[in-house]
């Protein structure tokens, strides 16, 4: 006679250790065909996520072994609801006696990438939402006559800051900026007046500023760390050099403005922590292409984020958090 | 398409369009000013450009340094017809920015050229010739750059210049001449005093700046060290070309050590042989400011001292003065060189003593000083005093 004990696996979540029925219910019979069907219901934390199924068979309670010759919900399963795996019992065994008791349960199964990627739900809870920052750039072109006018101090730095704002929706984030960095020169340099004639000049800060707008794309990465989350990605900048012209207009000496471009793709990195309401971020952006007008960022965030802990305060769920 | 693929356009598709979509003004300011410090950015017409193919100079062919004001000879070939008979030749000495033409030139393939008078040392100096009536359509520049060696700008250091010995805490006038194109405004000077014989330099902060003539004099507040130090030295440097400057030829001496280094100081052990003191001119030992006694004149008589030196190689003479005149301003003190007044003073010294500093010139000179007062009395309470005399 056999005798049922259906089991309950409990998952441990790699990071916290958060726990949830990911199977239960679970049932079997022997049909007129000598096959064990057994049933489950499959619940995963996440739809997204793949779980390794695995059963088990002992007849005395003691040794257990794994069926060989199965078919139907086993191995990588995802998606929940009620599962059934047929078994044909004798292919794999001479007799099955005794008190049968099934095991069934469920291992996350996760790519390295994602392993590496994917944040544990209390940290995604943390993170996702919509943010708005200001910050402060400090952009570097790696180029020696930049470095040799910084170095000399023939080119001056002048007032900075940014905007920016997106949305993380762990392990992804979209970030849009905005920014502008403005330059002044101690010494005269040369410019055009607005009959194309060469003119020298000190440029102050209202002439000379670097304006850019960047889209960039980032994944989280290393979610184990405590309280940061680090994130890679890839983006596009529009940015240019701009020299304003505020110079005498009209007659003799006015002059003409100018424009050089240095939009380019580039990869990003930051670190990013919220303390409820409080956003901070450290960026580090680097254009891909450019040669001669390669240029590198540092970026310092503070900012307001709009999360779980808005929902839970308001009372009211945001919509764009609802996965 | 997949997903990627989109995503990769979403973000390329931008700043492509974005780079595309406008032709930028002036971009060559902004290259030279970040990205490229090369000023033929810049140059409308610059090395190795030809216009029209048929000018083509063939000496000079760069790589050659010139002088300051060089005359230089510049020939030219020309095959067919260029719009006339005469040409233009241009000299750049920024890479072609900016050219400075000479006036018309017989097309004959070649011409003496006198180049400019130049501020700075310049390395990418341009000569081209350009068609007189037809500039826009021939013209041929040097396919590379010659240099330009303005070598002649620097700062002569007459006093302190070496071997002399300066008193710690004093004033001294430094005397210094500018030759070339060396800056002589003060905004233009940095100012450097060495206590390592030049090995390392210090700053020097100047009190008073003043010229006479062609001579600058920079009044320097001499500062007070741990001990003697013989090993002093000065430089000047032009703030904005750094590389015209001008040192000491050798090491000075600041000292606290008084009354040792001047040539009259009119002390018992000083030869007053040449000297002449007229009128109330006498030596006194009731004021001094080295030593113990000084020549004083008071009284309401003109009266004037005066030496006479041949000098052989130029120098700086200093003197000490003290003048007690008591506002009353129709008293003076002269000083003056050949018969030339070169320093006067009306006022007060209020019991100290000025430092008076004036370079000659080689040869034979009459140094005179002289109490001027129409103020008729006699006391010696109203003088002036002349003590610690370096003579050049």
């Amino acid at each position: 006679m056999m005798r049922i004990w259906n089991s309950l696996i409990v998952i441990f979540f790699i990071s916290h250790g958060l726990s949830q029925e990911i199977i239960s219910a679970v049932d079997f019979y022997v049909n007129d065909n000598n096959e064990m069907i057994i049933s489950y219901s499959f619940n995963p934390e996440n739809n997204s996520e793949k779980y390794k199924i695995k059963i088990s068979v002992t007849d005395n309670g003691t040794d257990w072994f794994s069926p060989k010759s199965v078919e139907g919900d086993i191995g990588i399963v995802k998606e929940s609801g009620s599962k059934t795996v047929t078994w044909d019992i004798f292919s794999d065994l001479d007799e099955l006696e005794g008190d049968i008791v099934v095991d069934v349960s469920a291992k996350l199964s996760r790519s390295l990438r994602k392993i590496l990627t994917t944040p544990s739900k209390s940290k995604t809870e943390k993170l996702e939402g919509l943010y708005a920052n200001l910050y402060l750039p400090f952009i570097e072109f790696d180029n020696p006559t930049f470095k040799g006018r910084i170095n000399s101090g023939t080119l001056i730095e002048g007032p900075k800051g940014g905007f920016s704002f997106g949305i993380i929706l762990p392990p992804h984030i979209v970030d849009f900026q905005m920014e502008q960095s403005n330059y002044a020169t101690t010494v005269e340099m040369p410019y055009f007046n607005y009959n194309d004639g060469l003119e020298y000049a000190i440029f102050d800060t209202n002439d000379l500023v670097h304006k850019s707008f960047a889209f960039s794309l980032s994944q989280t990465i290393l979610p184990f760390l405590p309280i940061i989350t680090p994130s890679v990605g890839v983006g596009a900048q529009s940015s240019g050099l701009f020299y304003n012209a505020n110079g005498y207009p009209g007659g003799y000496g006015s002059r003409n403005h100018s424009v050089l471009r240095t939009s380019d793709l580039f990869i990003l990195s930051s670190l990013h922590m919220v303390r409820g309401p409080i956003f901070l971020q450290l960026s580090y952006k680097k254009s891909l292409i450019r040669k001669m007008r390669n240029w590198s960022v540092y970026q310092l965030f503070v900012g307001w984020h709009i999360g779980n802990w808005t929902s839970n305060i308001l009372g009211i769920p945001i919509p764009i958090l609802g996965r | 398409m997949s997903r990627k693929n989109l995503l990769i356009i979403l973000i390329i598709f931008p700043v492509t369009i974005l780079n595309l979509s406008c032709e930028d003004p002036h971009p060559e300011v902004l290259e030279y000013l970040f990205f490229n410090d090369d000023l033929a950015l810049l140059a409308e017409v610059g090395i190795g450009d030809n216009k029209g193919g048929k000018i083509s100079v063939t000496n000079p062919s760069g790589g050659e340094t010139f002088l300051d004001s060089d005359t230089i000879l510049v020939e030219w070939t020309v095959n067919g017809d260029i719009g006339g008979n005469s040409v233009i030749c241009g000299f750049s000495d920024n890479a072609g920015l900016e050219w400075s033409f000479t006036g018309s030139l017989d097309n004959n393939g070649s011409a003496q050229i006198i180049l400019p008078d130049l501020y700075y040392d310049q390395t990418q100096c341009l000569i081209g010739i350009w068609s007189e009536d037809q500039q826009n359509s021939h013209y041929d520049v040097i396919d590379s750059y010659f240099n330009y060696d303005a070598d002649s700008n620097y700062y002569e250091i007459l006093y302190p210049n070496g071997g002399e010995a300066l008193m710690m805490g004093e004033y001294a006038h430094i005397v210094f001449r500018s030759h070339g194109n060396v800056g002589t405004y003060l905004s233009n000077l940095n100012l450097y005093y060495s206590l390592f014989g030049g090995d390392s330099w210090y700053e020097l902060d100047q009190d008073n700046y003043y010229s006479i003539g062609d001579l600058y004099f920079l009044v320097w507040n001499i500062p007070q060290l741990q001990s003697t130090n013989s090993n002093c030295m000065l430089k000047i440097e032009d703030r904005y070309t750094p590389n015209w400057y001008g040192v000491t030829n050798s090491t000075f001496t600041i000292t606290n050590e008084e009354g040792i280094f001047y040539d009259m100081d009119f002390e018992e052990t000083d030869n007053l042989s040449g000297w002449s003191l007229n009128g109330n001119w006498h030596i006194s030992s009731e004021y001094s400011y080295s030593g113990s006694r000084s020549a004083i004149c008071y009284g309401p008589e003109e009266a004037t001292m005066s030496f006479t030196k041949t000098v052989e190689t130029g120098g700086v003479i200093t003197f000490y003065y003290r003048g007690e005149f008591y506002g009353y301003t129709n008293s003076d003190f002269r000083f003056s060189v050949d018969g030339v007044n070169v320093h006067t003073s009306y006022q007060d010294t209020y019991g100290i003593y000025y430092f008076v500093a004036y370079w000659v010139e080689p040869g034979q000179h009459t140094f005179s000083w002289t109490w001027d007062t129409s103020y008729p009395h006699s006391s010696s309470n109203y003088f002036i005093s002349i003590d610690a005399i370096s003579l050049p």
